[in-house]
């Protein structure tokens, strides 16, 4: 990395707390919801969904619900950060069906053409405030539709484990979850909660049993590994 | 995740490559971060794996074929006194050192190495502290004489001493303070020419052993005769007749009505000369010197030992006539440490052969003091000039009959 560049974590915590739209992108248990949930909030709402091919856009809209004998117009999350001027957290934004795909297109639109006709009639615009932070673990050049893609024109890829996480876990365990939680193999890959949950059982049932319960057929060799790390 | 790969990520929390190669072998690149390991569960790939990686934290990122120019060291010696290196590490580390070859592969390679005692002492040092060490052995033992094994193992355990004494053994550093050192060791004991005793190994300096700024101090040694008043059944000056019944002139006529021999062919009596370490629990008994003297009469028997800074050798026994119970007192009495022993094996060096040194192959010098460059420096004059070590005094009078 250039001296002239930051790390990919300050540059992601300063930039989401003053960007309107956000795309973090890397390998899973990196942190980026981590860092999509706890960058500066600046006094927002935080509001946090995880969407699935089957998410419906009245989920991040809102809809009627029945209250005594009528219904009642509620908010989603969507339309109440925008309101709000709040942050609104999308997880695996990649997994957006048709449905949520066009609510969204919409959503994440530049504040001057954002703007949508409720059922109930009323026209909303998103609050000077609001921003939205999108994760997924693929591409998004490839996995994005590129109208998805254009409202995010800032767009991280996180290549390392937030250094949070890592400062979570046991001295001993820091270096090997670094660099195993990017692993360029997938299949080599070990998750930060992985290791996270490694060093919670760790000190409950013994480094064995731990290694065995978490990392399976990969237990001998990661114990001989952070053996041979700490030797000497 | 869970599918069998080594962790090398651990050593320094960055990115790593993992290839994979066929069983038994592995290769690291630290300054690539590349690994090519076998992949597969049971303990031998397990080993090559940790093996790795132990490189991968100990051995500094450097060319190795530029180390040897460097330091003047073979790319074998190198490379077997750094797995070496590594071994220690696993066993510091506590990580499991199952070694690589089973019992079949080992003894493929030990018929493979036979004739290429360079090649087998690297197998042996690159097998040290791992369980594959027990398997050479057991190979080795089926099919090495016993005293080319102990000078085999001589030289390894040498190595691995000269390994072990250097600072930061365990660190990056150990590799220019321990496996430098150990190599050139390796060289010198193990050298490229081929055995021991040729030509070429005549021209090592000690200097190859790194020992050009350490000195090394053997005590000084006086050489005294003693009086060799007992004379046994041989005499040496005489030679042994053999009759046959060709030849060109008569000597024996008065044989020709008992088996026709009545020419007669002479030839010298076996001799030789054995160097007995008489210091601490080393002992000699006139018995012992007897049957040494009868084995081989023409044979020169010398003991030494020393105290402090100096020593004395005493010949004890020369061409049949041997000294008495006094001077073999007087033998004893000069010394209970071991001081000279450099000295005195340049002494045998240069006597008739075969050589043999009787000792328990602990040498010291000035104030009894050891050191690996002693070692060394007694192992060198042991190959250039073919002395044999025995352990024993009483196994000298077979070694003397077989004449090795």
């Amino acid at each position: 990395m250039a001296k002239d560049t930051l790390p990919v974590w300050d540059l992601v915590r300063t930039v989401v707390q003053h960007s309107r739209t956000t795309l973090l992108y890397g390998p899973p248990g990196t942190g980026k919801s981590f860092a999509a949930h706890t960058a500066d909030l600046g006094g927002r709402t935080l509001y946090s969904v995880t969407l699935t091919p089957d998410t419906p856009a009245a989920e991040l809209r809102g809809h009627y619900v029945p209250v005594g004998n009528e219904f009642k117009w509620q908010d989603g999350p969507a339309i109440r950060a925008w309101r709000e001027g709040g942050r609104l957290v999308i997880n695996e934004i990649d997994h957006a069906g048709g449905d949520a795909l066009s609510f969204l297109l919409n959503c994440l639109d530049s504040p001057e053409t954002a703007c949508l006709t409720l059922p109930t009639g009323e026209m909303v615009r998103p609050h000077h405030g609001f921003q939205a932070v999108s994760t997924m673990n693929g591409n998004p050049d490839q996995d994005l539709p590129a109208a998805l893609r254009d409202r995010f024109p800032v767009c991280i890829e996180t290549n390392e484990a937030h250094p949070a996480g890592i400062a979570s876990l046991p001295q001993d365990l820091q270096a090997a979850a670094k660099g195993s939680v990017v692993a360029s193999d997938p299949a080599r890959r070990v998750t930060l909660r992985a290791w996270l949950a490694f060093a919670g059982l760790r000190d409950r049932i013994g480094p064995e049993a731990a290694a065995q319960a978490v990392f399976q057929a990969r237990a001998k060799d990661v114990l001989d590994a952070l053996r041979i790390a700490a030797a000497c | 995740m869970n599918a069998i790969s080594p962790l090398p990520e651990a050593l320094d929390g960055r990115q790593w490559s993992i290839r994979k190669s066929p069983s038994g072998s592995g290769s690291i690149d630290t300054v690539a971060r590349q690994m090519a390991v076998p992949l597969g569960t049971d303990a031998a790939d397990r080993f090559v794996r940790n093996h790795e990686m132990a490189h991968g934290k100990i051995t500094p990122k450097v060319s190795s074929g530029k180390q040897c120019i460097k330091f003047g060291v073979s790319m074998l010696a190198l490379q077997c006194c750094e797995d070496l290196r590594v071994h220690h590490f696993l066993n510091a580390a506590g990580v499991e050192c199952t070694g690589s070859l089973q019992g079949h592969d080992m003894t493929r390679c030990v018929e493979s190495y036979l004739s290429h005692p360079r090649d087998l002492a690297a197998l042996v040092i690159s097998a040290l502290h791992t369980q594959d060490f027990s398997r050479v052995l057991a190979a080795l033992g089926e099919r090495l004489e016993v005293s080319a094994l102990n000078a085999l193992m001589a030289g390894v355990r040498l190595v691995d001493e000269r390994l072990e004494s250097g600072r930061g053994i365990y660190r990056p550093i150990g590799f220019r303070n321990c496996t430098i050192p150990a190599a050139k060791v390796f060289d010198a004991l193990f050298p490229e020419s081929g055995p021991a005793d040729s030509d070429e190994d005549k021209k090592v300096p000690l200097n190859r052993l790194g020992l050009e700024r350490r000195q090394v101090n053997w005590g000084s040694m006086t050489i005294t005769e003693l009086s060799l008043s007992q004379t046994r059944r041989c005499p040496a000056s005489s030679k042994i007749r053999t009759f046959t019944d060709e030849g060109a002139v008569m000597s024996a006529v008065y044989r020709l009505p008992v088996d026709g021999r009545i020419f007669s062919r002479s030839r010298a009596h076996k001799g030789g000369t054995v160097l007995i370490d008489l210091s601490g629990s080393m002992s000699l008994s006139l018995h012992d010197l007897d049957r040494i003297v009868i084995a081989a009469p023409a044979a020169t028997v010398a003991t030494y030992s020393g105290n402090r800074t100096s020593g004395t050798l005493h010949i004890v026994a020369r061409k049949g006539r041997v000294a008495n119970a006094d001077g073999l007192r007087l033998a004893r009495s000069s010394g209970s440490g071991n001081i000279v022993d450099g000295p005195a094996l340049q002494w045998l060096a240069q006597q008739q052969a075969p050589r043999l040194w009787v000792s328990d192959g602990y040498v010291t010098g000035k104030y009894d003091r050891s050191s690996i460059d002693l070692g060394a420096d007694a192992q060198i004059i042991c190959n250039k000039a073919k002395i044999r070590r025995v352990e024993k005094a009483q196994a000298v009078a077979d070694a003397l009959k077989r004449g090795t």
